[in-house]
């Protein structure tokens, strides 16, 4: 993970925005008196609104304070009543708007199909037209009532909101969470009622405060053209006597002009302080995407000393790093590093133990709420501390230059690469766009991209090709120090041994001093390394450079193969002759994913299935588990093709069928304890409450090992680390005591230990309940450790099977080679 | 992007043409009383029975509706709108006099608004959550809440009546003006108008690029480009903002909308010699057809410019295009 990502802050990433709370706080005052006005106008008003109490154009005085119109109407009363009118229809509008858009955005975005493409054309339809003119058009020649002209402007601002919902709840059912439900037998009810709709409020909410403000403008707009209700008076009404009146151009516009208009400016300005608080506290794109570098890092006083050449290239001098103010937590606890030119340092450690932060400080790029409490960072002996930020941009890159990890989202998505690239160039060698970009073409030729490769945008290439774009825009100032983090998560095997190999090579060309920040400890380059291995942000061990070579892979871990081995039971999962293409879009990959897949799992087995990224592993997962239709092929589970079957039948036949998705963050509804998250596959097979649910969620947790079970019951899933909630992925997996487990790369996102310790939990679950396995990876060297059979994917196809002992002998499938060689270079150390 | 592209993004707003040319086919069809109504006005009351029947005849409302649908889009496609009931001349010719004034205050006024509203809410997000950026966003929200005719009388108070510094109705000295000084009496007319129009529209771009930047610089990317060292500056507006285009332009549409919205009341207020102020007229006229008129021109003039943008973020955003494809 990146810096932007990893060391996850315990506080939430957004600020506790006391901003908006306050101005929520302003709106919803103002919308209690706006609306206590409106329901007791009588009691408030001094005077009836429509009759005349004293002489025409009276100036403001005691008894009329606002004076009085063209027909000696009490102004103050007229406004006091207009707020029955304004307000009523903007509500009543955008009850219908928000009521209409729910039923339409909800049922487009559950359904899809025909009936989404029907929704959203007439949606697309009403959105390109002008709606205040056309609300005009329709209002004259319809003569609408105040009752239908509310449903009318409700109807009208439907389609907006309508959008809104839909994406949210396309949004939704693409999650993780749902995707899990719907593995477990979902129907579309229950997905509506447990995830769609509770996901959807927010956005629901915010729309209909949305449209009670434009519904309150375009009634003005409305009754200011004349063409409101002449019976009633709202605030649009009263300014269009004002204006007829010539009121703005005579001294009452102080009196008759401002007070409507701003009664509307407070209407809508309440809804929009009450709307903006909601988004700000519910939209989590919002709240995830705060972050700011700390400005004002300049402190007072004097600079710091000249380099001397002796001076080391990075110091890091007993940094203390904390998230959060008062009660902070530390990052980094007294840290002290130090790096000579040419170095080469590998920084390990597990997640959250200060890796991505300590690359942060280094570049002078800590956020908030992370700060520095004690210690300095000294590049070439200048201490960041006291830099100003232009002097820190004129060291970043130049100077001390970053890899960062490429495979997610490290790469500006629309700029092609070579510009990227030439950017990094340009900001620190002033020189010509079309030089900077020759410069580009060279540096990416340098990391392996052809020339014809370097106009692609960031999302047609794949994972390893993006991190050497990466590393590419890192080499192009020639710095001194290059620090990468976690340069190769998130890439399969092949690729990360490819990725190493060029940083070697790299740090071996230029001479740069490397520092690689990695939770794996990368055998490749670590023969010439200094290792500090860090631990809740202290170094817990520094080892010099290791100079052997790495032992053989099969003694790594875990037992021997031709060992414990279970007798083989009757085939539980029989897949034949399955095909799925999908649709191909410029510079995707070619449209067949699965070409004929053949597999089998019988009972109690744990079948490896390894292969690169995008061979078709997860799409094979998905079909097995109903998340993906094929164009082809039979699926028989139990002996029962499950793909032509549907509604209960389906349901029934899924029951003994599980997933555990590799993502434990994204699969794990954020809402929900651990105790409904466990018991939703009860819920959604319908096992009725008196039978035990409670029982048999304290019984899967304790299987997976949450000990002790009590604890995590109430828990959410952000209360729990990466570990555990991959437990409870599985522990909602047994429940239902299937009879066979899809577990989908459940490791890949972990560190080392963690691995071991899910791959010892599988081996568990396997003895004691007979459950079998398809494990899905890229991890060779894991997959021997406890698969009974390992098959190997390549292009959509089965490409080689192994049973027990054939592991080193005989020739390999070239897929296979590759994955072998990966694994040994990959080796643990 | 070749024209093949363009012309099949033309596809789905060509419809919408037709839809809205189709409502106001309809509309006098569908409204209460008889069609004639709507096209004579309130003569109508006083024809005879035969003259009824004689009128009917000749706009050819005694012909089955799919023909009279027929010759209504060869009307249109000929320019003819009908006959302005309050003018008598036609409607083409009437919005054509009127269309350049609209132009005149209503583009400068887009471009004001958008490329402000972004550029302000690209900052917002930079800053958010900092006292700063709280109460920019309060004063956008306030400018957005207030009705764009009221700020118009609000100026023409203010500005007009009680500083006398600019002119409070037209577009033109009524007395006309010569050379150098037409563009300075037209551009201190424009001044009240266009501020109205900008303070009513300018909160949709700033929301949508506050929310579309502030989620881009969460991103990794964000993140890449700072530690190549680049500035403040170049990072919030060529990654962040470059990578949040695709929200902005889509938001377009609705500013646009919204525009529209503005430019009829405001056109109002200021008595200013633009369509929008004809659609006032004949609102208060009931001067069916030239309203009609003037709704088409709104919804074409809208879906152009929608057309136009949706050509624009393909350009900005690879993404959307392969989307598309």
């Amino acid at each position: 993970m990146s810096l932007a990502m990893n060391d996850r802050s315990p506080f939430p990433a957004g600020p506790a925005p006391r901003a908006a709370k306050v101005l929520t706080a302003i709106g919803a005052a103002l919308l209690a008196v706006l609306l206590l006005a409106a329901l007791g106008a009588p009691l408030f008003a001094p005077f009836d609104a429509d009759s005349q109490v004293a002489p025409p154009f009276s100036e403001p005085s005691l008894d009329h304070l606002l004076g009085t119109d063209d027909l000696g109407q009490d102004l103050l009363s007229q406004l006091i009543f207009g707020a029955r009118v304004s307000l009523g229809v903007g509500i009543g509008a955008a009850v219908v708007a928000t009521l209409t858009a729910s039923v339409a955005g909800l049922a487009a975005g559950l359904f899809r199909g025909w009936l989404d493409a029907i929704l959203m054309r007439t949606v697309d339809l009403v959105l390109a037209v002008p709606l205040l003119p056309l609300l005009l058009v329709l209002s004259t020649f319809f003569n609408p009532g105040r009752a239908a002209l509310t449903v009318i402007t409700g109807l009208i601002l439907s389609p907006r909101a309508t959008r809104e919902i839909r994406s949210q709840a396309i949004a939704i059912s693409r999650l993780g969470p749902v995707d899990a439900a719907r593995s477990m037998g979902a129907g579309p009810l229950h997905l509506l009622l447990s995830h769609v709709l509770p996901g959807a409020l927010p956005v629901v909410v915010a729309q209909f405060v949305r449209a009670v403000s434009v519904a309150v403008v375009f009634e003005s707009s409305l009754s200011f053209l004349g063409l409101g209700d002449p019976t009633s008076r709202s605030w649009g009404n009263i300014l269009f006597y004002a204006n007829a009146r010539g009121a703005s151009v005579s001294d009452a516009w102080l009196w008759w002009v401002v007070p409507p208009g701003l009664c509307i400016g407070l209407t809508v300005v309440a809804f929009a302080f009450i709307g903006f608080g909601l988004e700000e506290r519910t939209d989590r794109r919002l709240g995830a995407g705060y972050w700011r570098l700390k400005s004002g890092r300049r402190r007072m006083g004097s600079r710091s000393p000249e380099p001397d050449v002796n001076t080391p290239l990075l110091q890091i001098e007993n940094l203390t790093v904390g998230y959060g103010g008062k009660d902070h937590v530390l990052a980094l606890d007294a840290l002290s590093i130090t790096v000579e030119r040419g170095d080469l340092l590998v920084l390990v450690g597990p997640s959250g133990s200060g890796k991505s932060t300590l690359a942060a400080a280094i570049l002078g790029m800590l956020r908030a709420p992370g700060r520095t409490i004690t210690g300095r960072v000294l590049v070439d002996g200048f201490d960041l501390a006291y830099l100003s930020s232009e002097e820190l941009q004129d060291i970043r890159g130049r100077v001390v230059a970053l890899v960062p990890q490429a495979a997610m989202n490290a790469l500006n998505p629309v700029v092609p690469v070579l510009d990227q690239v030439a950017e990094a160039v340009l900001v620190h060698q002033p020189m010509r766009h079309s030089a900077a970009r020759r410069r580009a073409r060279e540096l990416l030729a340098n990391v392996g991209i052809a020339a014809e490769r370097t106009a692609a945008f960031p999302h047609q290439l794949s994972g390893g090709m993006r991190q050497r774009v990466a590393v590419a825009m890192a080499i192009a100032n020639e710095p001194r120090l290059i620090v990468a983090d976690e340069p190769t998560s998130g890439l399969d095997v092949v690729a990360q041994v490819e990725i190493l190999a060029l940083l070697s090579e790299i740090r071996e060309r230029s001479g740069a001093a490397m520092i690689v920040i990695s939770h794996d400890r990368p055998a490749l380059l670590m023969r010439s390394a200094r290792i500090v291995e860090l631990s809740e942000g202290r170094e817990v061990a520094a080892i010099g450079p290791k100079l052997e070579a790495p032992g053989p892979v099969a003694a790594s871990n875990g037992r021997l193969w031709e060992g414990e081995q279970t007798a083989p039971g009757q085939p539980l999962l029989e897949i034949s002759e399955l095909w799925k293409a999908f649709p191909t879009g410029r510079g995707r990959a070619p449209g067949n994913v699965l070409r004929g897949v053949e597999l089998c799992v019988r009972q109690g087995e744990i079948v490896g299935l390894i292969g690169r990224s995008g061979t078709g592993k997860t799409t094979l997962a998905n079909v097995i588990t109903g998340l993906t239709k094929p164009d082809a092929g039979r699926v028989l589970f139990k002996g029962v093709d499950i793909l032509g079957l549907t509604g209960r039948l389906q349901r029934d036949a899924r029951r003994d069928l599980q997933l555990v998705g590799q993502d434990p963050y994204g699969s794990l509804a954020p809402r929900m304890p651990v105790r409904d998250l466990v018991s939703e596959p009860l819920v959604i097979h319908g096992d009725p409450q008196s039978n035990g649910r409670a029982d048999r969620v304290r019984e899967a947790l304790a299987a997976v090992g949450l000990h002790p079970v009590s604890r995590f019951l109430g828990r959410y899933p952000h209360e729990l680390s990466g570990g555990e909630r991959q437990r409870v992925a599985f522990a909602r997996a047994i429940v239902l005591s299937p009879a066979l487990i899809v577990a989908d790369e459940p490791t890949s996102m972990m560190d080392a230990d963690l691995r071991r310790e899910l791959v010892q939990l599988m081996e568990r679950l396997r003895k004691q309940r007979q459950v079998a396995f398809l494990y899905i990876t890229h991890d060779i060297a894991l997959a021997r450790s406890i698969c009974d059979r390992i098959v190997v994917m390549d292009e959509g196809r089965i490409v080689e099977e192994w049973g027990t002992n054939l592991l080193t002998t005989g020739a390999h499938h070239l897929a296979t080679q590759r994955l072998l060689d990966a694994a040994q270079a990959l080796a643990d150390v | 992007m070749n024209a093949q592209t363009i012309a099949a993004r033309a596809f789905p707003l060509a419809i919408t043409v037709w839809a809205a040319l189709t409502l106001n086919f309809a509309l006098p069809r569908l409204a209460p009383g008889d069609p004639l109504d709507y096209i004579l006005g309130d003569d109508v009351a006083t024809l005879s029975a035969a003259q009824r029947k004689a009128a009917s005849k000749e706009f050819g409302l005694d012909a089955p509706l799919p023909v009279q649908y027929f010759d209504y889009l060869r009307g249109i496609a000929t320019a003819d709108l009908g006959n302005s009931i309050r003018y008598g001349t036609p409607v083409s010719g009437l919005l054509a006099e009127r269309v350049g004034w609209t132009l005149l205050l209503a583009l400068p006024a887009a471009v004001l608004s958008v490329v402000t509203g972004t550029a302000l809410g690209a900052i917002a997000a930079w800053n958010r959550g900092r006292p700063k950026e709280t109460s920019v966003m309060a004063g956008i929200l306030l400018a957005d809440a207030m009705p764009a005719f009221w700020v118009g009388m609000l100026l023409v108070a203010v500005f007009s009546l009680e500083l006398g510094w600019l002119p409070s109705f037209g577009a033109f000295p009524a007395g006309g003006a010569e050379g150098l000084n037409v563009v300075g009496e037209v551009g201190k007319r424009l001044v009240m108008p266009m501020t109205a129009i900008v303070l009513a529209t300018v909160g949709q771009p700033f929301l949508v690029a506050r929310g579309a930047v502030t989620s881009s610089l969460g991103e990794d990317y964000i993140q890449t480009a700072q530690a190549k060292g680049l500035s403040t500056r170049a990072v919030l507006f060529r990654h962040a903002l470059r990578a949040s285009m695709l929200p902005v332009l889509t938001s377009f549409t609705l500013t646009l909308g919204a525009l529209a919205g503005g430019v009829v009341v405001v056109e109002t207020v200021f008595a200013y010699p633009g369509v929008g102020r004809l659609v006032f007229d004949a609102i208060r006229a009931r001067d069916y057809p030239l309203l009609q008129g003037a709704f088409l021109l709104f919804t074409v003039t809208v879906i152009a410019a929608n057309w136009v943008s949706d050509l624009l973020y393909e350009r900005f955003d690879p993404r959307a295009r392969e989307e598309r494809e």
